[in-house]
């Protein structure tokens, strides 16, 4: 064929206007709402060595062009819709850079960096030309040929044909032959009008009907565990993974697809659906998967956006073996490409899903079985893929796994904005394990598949489960304080306000009381049940009934007298040890009543006979409130308070000087190491007085006066307690411990900011001994490199305890791998004798151990939701009845609450859901606040503060996340141990009658009439979204068009951002109009 | 596993200090457990350890 030849093939030799088809749409569309962006360019570069003819291969780049229209084709718009211009010529450019003046082993980097770069540049859709090619000359006879592409006018597949046009026309105009190309059966132009034609028939509307069909109720979102929280607008930044698939596993895969009679497409897509399933907690999950869209032969020799991704929908419910799982993903898989000639564009908008800026509709992760890489065949050169990998993407996660030698790479591109290498490291990584594990054994249920090797779970499961081994029983904790109490006996053991107890007091004391105890026939291993006030008996009380051999049960006196009688005859205990004002609470339940206050004053301290103590003798029995309502009496061995005792010493190295306060409610654990603890070593402690606790002023009083060293807090009263104006007095504070409930991570900073102390975050249940697990708050270096905001975003609960095994497990008791959520569940000494009275309880939270040494051992199972760091920290996530789900997203509270902290007028935030304001109609999702600073705002200034707010979540959070409501407190309602009491947080004002609201001004009226418009719609409130009543991406671009008509300026992201009227229009107040 | 309500079949097991608990028929035991011949869903297997359970101090203590 000759030039002229193939000038005569063109069809005209003026621009054509040609519709354009639904792909070239979205990507014409996705080009103005980023308004450019680099994600949908393709690359192909080629490592050419040997005698090249640059001037031949520029002229078989230039006949290419020729022959393909779609090389030639822009953009343009006509009242809001996109056509293709397609231009009679195009005269390509072949640019030149040498690269010979570079060292020579750099040159082949440089000449990589340099076509990545030319890959990053945007294409202008409108101007073009939509394709560019240049040529790096690295020697003599080395080069590299790299073609960039816009993906609305190429694809994968488009990039083979030009590889193979290429092939025969280099030869031609290098040696003059002919180049046997057949003249192209049709060009895109007519394609996409045919599209339209073939998209209006009956069989079009079945296919679609049919998939709609299919996708009904698919979840919208794909919950990865990612490293980050998705952005409000997600960008395009991507970065790429690879991981071998060895020979042996590729064999495999060919060998279990063979057997049961699947494509090794459908293997590997099972295996991926199987870990994505995993990964996500969910049984039902679309992945979509490009096909070449080229039916028919008329197309097949033609360049241009032909790809369709297709939405694959996986069914993994029941838990099916993988050989079922192979046979379910098969027969969707072909009923998925019997209709691929649906555009995923015109399928997305007939499903309406077409709306959230934060995610892409149907699906967010990709698969694709990739054929091995073409390259041309260039006479008297060698031809090889120079690989470029551009750091974009345009899909969450996309696997694309590609056969080479005897083997295969599994490429896993991410969206760096949700991942960090090291997670989709892990992740490939649980792929591989996966695949090998379900083609190994393809009877194996999908479920028991591991997502870890043999070596990572004995990591999870004998290495990061446990710390150090138990503290050796050296006896009972009151032993020691008796053991101390002889060796400093006239150190100051007690504080209580003007009252000062030394060791030998404190000593002489509960001699006394134990004597009293035992006099009324009081033994050992029974319950004595307490029921004081903070104040100077307490501790000798406390340390009198463990002497004796006994456990103290403490009862609050606040309670009323009935449960006080109720929680005595639950329990069981033998004696009741109170106040004489308290004592008649005790009268009808039939046990020994003793007043401390009242009792006789006997003579000296004769000691007692020494009870034996054994190890899982009960030192205490503590009540935790159960979800049934009825309190449940928590039994706790000596063992396990020992070991915690000396765990704590042996962490925060307490000495004779230090001073701690006693401040938690005896009821709560942590007051069983507020109370012994300081004392085992000879320390004083300082107990404050009833109810101080609650008071922050006097908590800074007492602290100066008392010169207190070491103080607990949960994290809502520290924030409070911060908040104090004369905080600068505590200056004696060496030591901050927080427990209780989560510790955010803004509180954290404003601690350390604000103190000179160690701060530590304890967890634990009372089930296991107080606290099983400790991190300590790395300390502020000011002026160093750590800085605020490189300070950790989550306040890890840290790593167990000597003595004390942790495990993350699934609902099947298996390890579950770094950065998952799983159920925390504890063994080692810690834990407690069970609930008393309480057997069938017992057995069901404490269940048998499938990973101890130690056989017949326990696993406490806690129902709190963690999951492991890659440093082998734990970070805590919730209760497992915390996570909420409104509108088909799961939502992690979490999230919202950190994003509201982040806010400078915010102290702390809750986010849960509450009932909707109308029947049957979804939870709404509300977040509570405090607010920094003095409270008690409202009206106006409260209003202008919740909308501020809501523009500073619309930053930070997708749509999907934005809570309904925004409760602003005072402060947040405690119950009596200070943790926030959610059941008594105010349901929120059920108004939004102002979504139907009229336009307010002249600005709202034309953007109402511009809805109203596009819509089809007699009116539109001004608080009404945009893709709730109809929008969509194509129309969203036709508001754009309209409003600039009317001389506003307005872009597609900001719409998609602020999907109201009445956001848009402050938007816009914002910005002045040009 | 031992959620609430699950249609799973369980075991009433007991190790050798006599602590009861249930686990799921069809998953190896735990060494040290062993089953005392009962089996139903969990809330059957809770109800008779309700019963049988009567002290729940370890065997080593009574």
């Amino acid at each position: 064929m000759t030039h002229t030849e193939q000038n005569a093939e063109q069809h005209a030799d003026a621009v054509v206007i040609a519709p354009t088809t639904f792909a070239q749409r979205r990507l014409w569309f996705l080009d103005q709402f980023t308004n450019g962006n680099s994600a949908y360019n393709l690359v192909s570069a080629l490592h050419l060595r040997g005698p090249l003819d640059a001037g031949a291969l520029h002229r078989a780049l230039q006949r290419i062009t020729d022959r393909h229209e779609t090389l030639r084709t822009t953009f343009l718009v006509e009242d809001g819709e996109p056509y293709q211009r397609i231009a009679p010529t195009h005269a390509l450019a072949l640019p030149v850079t040498d690269l010979t003046a570079v060292p020579a082993p750099e040159r082949t980097a440089r000449a990589t960096a340099l076509v990545e770069a030319d890959t990053l540049r945007e294409f202008d859709l409108t101007q073009g030309p939509l394709i560019r090619t240049s040529l790096l000359r690295l020697d003599v006879e080395e080069h590299v040929l790299a073609v960039v592409c816009h993906h609305s006018i190429c694809d994968g597949w488009s990039m083979g044909r030009l590889h193979l046009e290429l092939s025969a026309l280099y030869t031609a105009e290098s040696t003059g032959a002919d180049a046997g190309l057949d003249p192209l059966p049709m060009q895109f132009g007519q394609y996409a009008e045919l599209e339209r034609k073939e998209l209006l028939s009956l069989k079009a509307q079945e296919s679609l009907d049919r998939l709609r069909e299919r996708l009904a109720g698919a979840p919208a979102v794909l919950e990865l565990p990612t490293s980050h929280s998705r952005p409000a607008v997600q960008g395009f930044a991507g970065a790429t993974l690879d991981l071998p698939l060895e020979p042996e596993l590729w064999q495999a895969v060919a060998t279990t697809a063979r057997q049961h009679r699947v494509t090794p497409f459908m293997t590997l897509l099972s295996a991926f659906g199987v870990l994505l399933s995993r990964l996500c907690g969910t049984q039902d999950l679309v992945i979509g998967s490009p096909s070449a869209g080229r039916s028919g032969t008329a197309v097949e020799p033609l360049i241009g956006m032909f790809v369709n991704t297709l939405p694959l929908r996986l069914d993994l419910s029941g838990d099916p073996d993988f050989a079922e799982l192979l046979l379910r993903t098969r027969r969707g898989t072909l009923a998925a490409f019997a209709d691929q000639g649906v555009p995923l564009e015109q399928l997305v908008s007939a499903l309406e899903l077409d709306r959230a800026a934060s995610h892409d509709p149907l699906f967010q992760t990709m698969f694709a079985l990739q054929q091995p890489l073409s390259v041309p065949q260039l006479d008297n050169l060698t031809v090889e893929v120079l690989p470029v990998r551009p750091p974009t993407t345009f899909t969450d996660l996309w696997l694309e796994i590609r056969p080479g030698g005897d083997g295969a790479t599994a490429t896993f591109r991410y969206r760096t904005e949700l991942f960090d290498a090291p997670t989709v490291q892990r992740i490939a990584q649980q792929y591989r394990n996966l695949l090998r594990a379900a083609v190994e054994a393809p009877q194996t249920k999908t479920s028991a598949l591991s997502l870890l090797s043999e070596e990572e779970a004995d990591q999870l499961l004998h290495g990061w489960s446990r710390t150090g081994d138990p503290h050796p029983w050296d006896g009972p904790v009151h032993r020691q304080i008796e053991r101390q109490a002889a060796r400093t006996p006239e150190a100051t053991a007690v504080v209580f306000e003007s009252t000062r107890l030394s060791y030998a007091e404190l000593t002489a004391r509960t001699g006394q009381i134990a004597r009293r105890i035992s006099e009324h026939g009081g033994g050992p291993r029974t319950v004595v049940a307490l029921c004081l006030p903070r104040g100077v008996e307490l501790v000798p009380s406390i340390l009198a009934v463990l002497s004796g051999g006994g456990a103290y049960l403490p009862l609050s006196p606040e309670d009323p007298p009935g449960r006080l009688a109720h929680l005595v005859q639950l329990s069981g205990a033998t004696h009741v040890l109170t106040t004489g004002e308290l004592a008649g609470a005790f009268a009808r339940t039939g046990v020994p009543v003793l007043a401390v206050d009242t009792g006789e004053a006997e003579g000296g301290a004769q000691v007692t006979a020494e009870v034996e103590v054994e190890p899982d003798d009960l030192a205490y029995v503590i009540y935790t409130s159960g979800s049934t309502g009825e309190p449940k009496a928590v039994g706790v061995p000596h063992r396990g308070l020992a070991n915690r005792i000396h765990c704590l010493q042996d962490a925060q190295r307490l000495t004779p000087q230090d001073r701690v306060l006693q401040k938690t409610p005896y009821t709560f654990d942590v007051s069983v190491w507020e109370l012994l603890w300081p004392l085992t070593v000879g320390a004083t402690l300082v107990v404050a007085e009833p109810g101080g606790h609650r008071d922050p002023a006097y908590l800074v009083d007492l602290i100066e006066r008392e010169a207190i060293t070491t103080v607990h807090f949960v994290p809502p009263m520290l924030e409070v307690f911060l908040d104090q104006p004369d905080l600068h007095r505590c200056v004696s504070l060496q030591r901050v411990l927080c427990s209780g409930q989560a510790l955010p991570a803004q509180l954290r900073d404003r601690c350390l900011d604000r103190l000179p102390v160690r701060l530590s975050n304890f967890y634990g249940p009372t089930e296991a001994s107080i606290e099983v697990t400790e991190w300590e708050c790395p300390p502020q270096m000011p002026g160093s490199a750590v800085a605020a905001g490189a300070r950790d975003a989550r306040v890890p609960i840290g790593r167990p305890i000597a003595g004390v095994e942790v495990y993350v497990l699934d609902d099947l008791l298996r390890p579950v791998p770094v950065g998952l959520p799983g159920e925390l569940f504890l063994g080692g000494v810690a834990l407690a004798r069970g609930y008393l009275g309480r057997p069938e309880l017992t057995a069901d939270r404490f269940v048998p151990h499938p990973y101890s040494r130690t056989p017949g051992a326990r696993l406490y199972r806690t129902g709190d939701l963690v999951r492991w760091r890659a440093d082998a920290t734990i970070d805590f996530l919730g209760r497992n009845d915390h996570q909420l789900k409104v509108r088909g997203f799961r939502i992690e509270p979490g999230e919202i609450e950190n994003a509201l902290r982040g806010h400078p007028g915010v102290q702390d935030a809750i986010v849960t859901t509450t009932v909707a304001g109308t029947p049957g109609a979804e939870p709404a999702l509300t977040a509570y606040l405090v607010r920094t600073g003095p409270a008690g705002e409202d009206g106006p200034a409260e209003e202008a503060f919740t909308a501020a707010l809501r523009e500073w979540l619309l930053d930070r959070l997708p749509r999907y996340m934005l809570p309904g409501y925004l409760v602003v407190l005072p402060h947040f309602p405690l119950n009596a141990s200070g943790k926030v009491d959610r059941a008594a947080l105010p349901l929120p004002q059920l108004n939004r009658p102002e979504r139907l609201l009229r336009p307010r001004d002249e600005l709202e009226r034309i953007l109402t009439d511009i809805w109203s418009q596009v819509l089809g719609r007699r009116e539109t409130g001004i608080g009404e979204d945009f893709f709730e009543i109809g929008g969509d991406s194509l129309k969203s671009i036709q508001v754009v068009h309209r409003a600039r008509e009317a001389g506003l300026k307005l872009s597609v992201s900001q719409l998609f951002h602020h999907p109201t009227v009445e956001e848009l229009a402050a938007q816009l107040r914002q910005e002045p109009t040009q | 596993m031992f959620e609430d309500g699950d249609d799973r079949q369980y075991l009433v097991v007991r190790n050798h200090e006599e602590q009861y608990s249930v686990w799921p028929e069809g998953r190896e035991l735990p060494a040290g457990w062993e089953g005392v011949g009962v089996s139903g869903d969990k809330a059957a297997c809770l109800a008779h350890i309700k019963e049988v359970w009567t002290d729940l101090r370890p065997l080593s203590l009574r």
